[in-house]
């Protein structure tokens, strides 16, 4: 284990100051640079994802162009249902798509400007922890059963950064502190089973972000967590950004949690980016029949009860023979003879809000005009 | 919409069904007792569809059960038209079970994976002799199954098959199959996408409305809640902290219990979800152990307004307002 430490703290060479009461302020010295880096190149640049997974009932192309950047301590939103990618883009960004998963040739992910599949195992474990962390939906599965909760955290403090054990612990119930956990020292001695699921969502960002990462994944880290307890970790996740300065991207199928976090938005659908953009554009005028359906789908808790819910009918698209045109034109109100046959290409609309789909083609007959005034709805019936 | 209630149903009903004062303990050991339910009174009417809602371990999955007769209570009555459901037995027995008919969170895992569709719909049917004859059998399954927007084509196949939404359906069909007058719904749709919800939370409202059915509808979703139910039930720590009229709770919420918890709900509006952010009542902390329970209001450990009264005296649930009741100090 110290070899491993020494070896990718030498590659890590100046850049870090391990002290205990250094963390917030090496963190902020270096945040203080980062503006000119981000104007350079954002932190983090995806490019035509495509991901496929050899099973036994035939290859699931689970990403299949997924295209999105993120600025140094920005915040980005991957949203849509189960299904649709986001967390098989959340693994690849973070190099932790495994067999039978592969991302296919042509596939960039470019990390401060480097890319990522050039990294050997050495910059693979630097770029885990220091470069960027991924906090996921079980805490109780991504934690080690076995090992104390400050241990765990302690652990990636020692092994990238050269600090004593004793050092580590010291920061590690830190963090616990920082998270919110009451009586830090006492958590630290127990197992995660001896923590409620709220604080061993907690623990699990504690140690996403001991080694102060630049990027910060959040795989759906709210959706098993009661209502008051997500708005308190939604709550620290924007601490985190904010202060840190670390940027974020949160994968969700929840509306209302993207609205909370997130500056910029991706949708996906049937492994595909069909519209991104900054989250206040999206929502207020969404380009793209799918995101608009989405919109709509959700309850609004300041309307009235009363009305049917605006539901999109159908299932999305078996992935293993997806579409070959818009993989939304099956259940799309506003599908046209062209989105069944070919893929659309991306309109601009201003300010990076893109969207892919047919309706925005020049050549597109009169319905387009609704939903270029950002009108259009899903159906409102069952399937 | 069915009509909205106010407050505690139409004047001279008989409610479908009543449960008094009901509470559920756990002996955990040690001389330990969990007390998961602790003195929960409501009552349903016909055709109407009653929301449960509180944090996890607040109780009201094991209300669910209480209310079904799957678990014995330790102290108070469950009245189904009338009758205490502990004392039912043999026909009685049978013709309740008919009639109370529940669905379950998980559609992954409440459905037998060896059994086709068309069998497990008519599970049911066969229990209780539905049907007279193949024939008519075949028919009820294509019924009920055409209800919740199934095919005919699908009733030869497994739950493998199907996604989550349609696996919901297929629990919906099960219970609806043998015609009950009563569903009671543990989190139908937490497990399920956005889109897919709202065609089964439309699906449930079409069903409510076409054959009078009463529901209890169990959900932490506040929002969707709201869409369903025509009276809401909040718990807390094994006890209803507040209930009223769905409109009457959301727009007036009494309780800083209820109020926080809707206060803690995401707007999917970015503008509107910073305004939340910045004001409001937020909930710390979390919920407490229901093994050791303070000794006054079970929420005042983690309630803004908590006085010392609150701490030393647990309040009574009372009358505020016509068909709305709270359980807290602070309400005048």
């Amino acid at each position: 284990m110290a070899d491993i430490a020494n070896a990718s703290e030498r590659a890590a060479a100046g850049h870090r100051q391990p002290a205990v009461d250094a963390t917030r302020a090496s963190a902020q010295q270096r945040w203080a640079a980062a503006p000119d880096r981000a104007s350079a190149q954002p932190l983090l640049e995806v490019e035509d994802l495509r991901v496929d997974f050899s099973t036994y009932a035939g290859v699931v192309h689970a990403v299949r162009g997924a295209s999105f950047s993120l600025a140094a301590g920005g915040s980005l939103a991957i949203v849509g249902e189960s299904g649709c990618g986001k967390s098989v883009t959340a693994k690849a960004v973070m190099g932790l798509v495994k067999e039978p998963g592969q991302i296919e040739a042509g596939s960039r992910i470019l990390f401060d400007g480097e890319d990522t599949s050039g990294f050997d195992a050495k910059r693979w474990q630097r770029y885990h922890g220091s470069d960027a962390a991924i906090v996921f939906q079980e805490a109780l599965s991504a934690l080690d059963p076995t090992m104390r909760v400050g241990k765990q955290i302690a652990e990636p403090i020692w092994v990238h950064e050269k600090v004593s054990k004793k050092e580590a612990l010291a920061r590690a119930i830190e963090l616990l502190r920082e998270v919110g956990i009451p009586e830090p020292e006492k958590r630290a001695r127990q197992f995660p089973h001896e923590l409620s699921g709220g604080m061993r969502q907690r623990a699990m960002i504690a140690s996403a972000i001991a080694c102060e990462p630049r990027l910060l994944v959040c795989d759906e880290p709210t959706t098993a967590l009661d209502v008051s307890i997500q708005d308190q970790i939604l709550e620290m996740i924007r601490r985190i950004r904010d202060e840190r300065g670390t940027a974020v991207i949160m994968i969700t199928h929840d509306m209302g949690v993207v609205a909370d976090i997130a500056q910029d938005i991706a949708v996906m659908y049937a492994g595909l980016v069909v519209e991104r953009g900054r989250t206040a554009d999206v929502f207020e005028r969404p380009r793209h029949p799918y995101t608009a359906a989405l919109l709509a789908a959700m309850p609004e808790m300041g309307s009235a009860s009363g009305g049917r819910l605006r539901s999109i009918p159908g299932a999305p698209p078996d992935l293993i023979n997806p579409p070959k045109g818009c993989p939304f034109a099956a259940r799309c109100a506003h599908a046209m003879p062209v989105c069944a046959a070919y893929r659309p290409a991306w309109t601009d609309f201003g300010d990076g809000h893109e969207a892919a789909c047919w309706l925005h083609d020049p050549r597109a007959p009169q319905e387009a005009a609704t939903i270029q005034e950002g009108e259009v709805h899903g159906d409102g019936d069952n399937a | 919409m069915a009509t909205t209630r106010e407050g505690a149903g139409p004047v001279g009903a008989e409610p479908l069904l009543v449960a008094e004062d009901i509470r559920k303990h756990y002996d955990v050991g040690a001389h330990q007792v969990l007390k998961a339910v602790d003195g929960v009174s409501f009552e349903i009417y016909r055709g109407e569809s009653v929301g449960l809602a509180g944090e996890s371990g607040c109780g009201k999955s094991t209300c669910a059960r209480c209310v079904l007769g799957l678990t014995q209570l330790t102290d108070g009555v469950v009245r189904f038209k009338g009758e205490d459901i502990a004392g039912l037995r043999g026909a009685d027995l049978m013709a309740f079970r008919k009639d109370a008919q529940m669905v379950f969170q998980d559609p992954y895992a409440s459905l037998d994976p060896r059994m086709t569709v068309a069998d497990i719909v008519a599970e049911g049917i066969d229990v209780h002799g539905l049907a007279k004859g193949r024939a008519e059998r075949t028919e009820l399954i294509y019924r009920y199954l055409r209800m919740v927007g199934l095919t005919e084509e699908q009733a030869g196949r497994f739950p493998h098959e199907f996604s989550g939404g349609q696996r919901q359906r297929v629990g919906i069909a099960r219970a609806m199959a043998v015609d009950p007058s009563l569903l009671v719904l543990d989190e139908p749709i937490s497990a399920l996408d956005v889109s897919i919800q709202a065609q089964i939370v439309n699906l449930l409202e079409d069903l409510r409305d076409e054959r009078e059915l009463s529901m209890l509808f169990i959900s932490h979703d506040l929002s969707m809640l709201r869409y369903i139910s025509d009276r809401v039930i909040v718990m807390y720590l094994g006890v209803v902290v507040e209930s009223a009229a769905t409109e009457e709770l959301y727009e007036h919420a009494a309780h800083p219990y209820t109020q926080a918890l809707l206060a803690s709900v995401p707007i999917p509006d970015p503008a509107a979800e910073r305004a939340r952010v910045a004001g409001g009542t937020k909930l710390t902390g979390e919920v407490a152990s229901p093994i050791d329970l303070p000794r006054g209001c079970r929420f005042a450990g983690r309630c803004p307004r908590a006085t010392e009264r609150c701490r030393t005296e647990e309040p009574a649930l009372r009358e505020i307002a016509p068909g709305h009741l709270a359980a807290c100090h602070l309400v005048s």
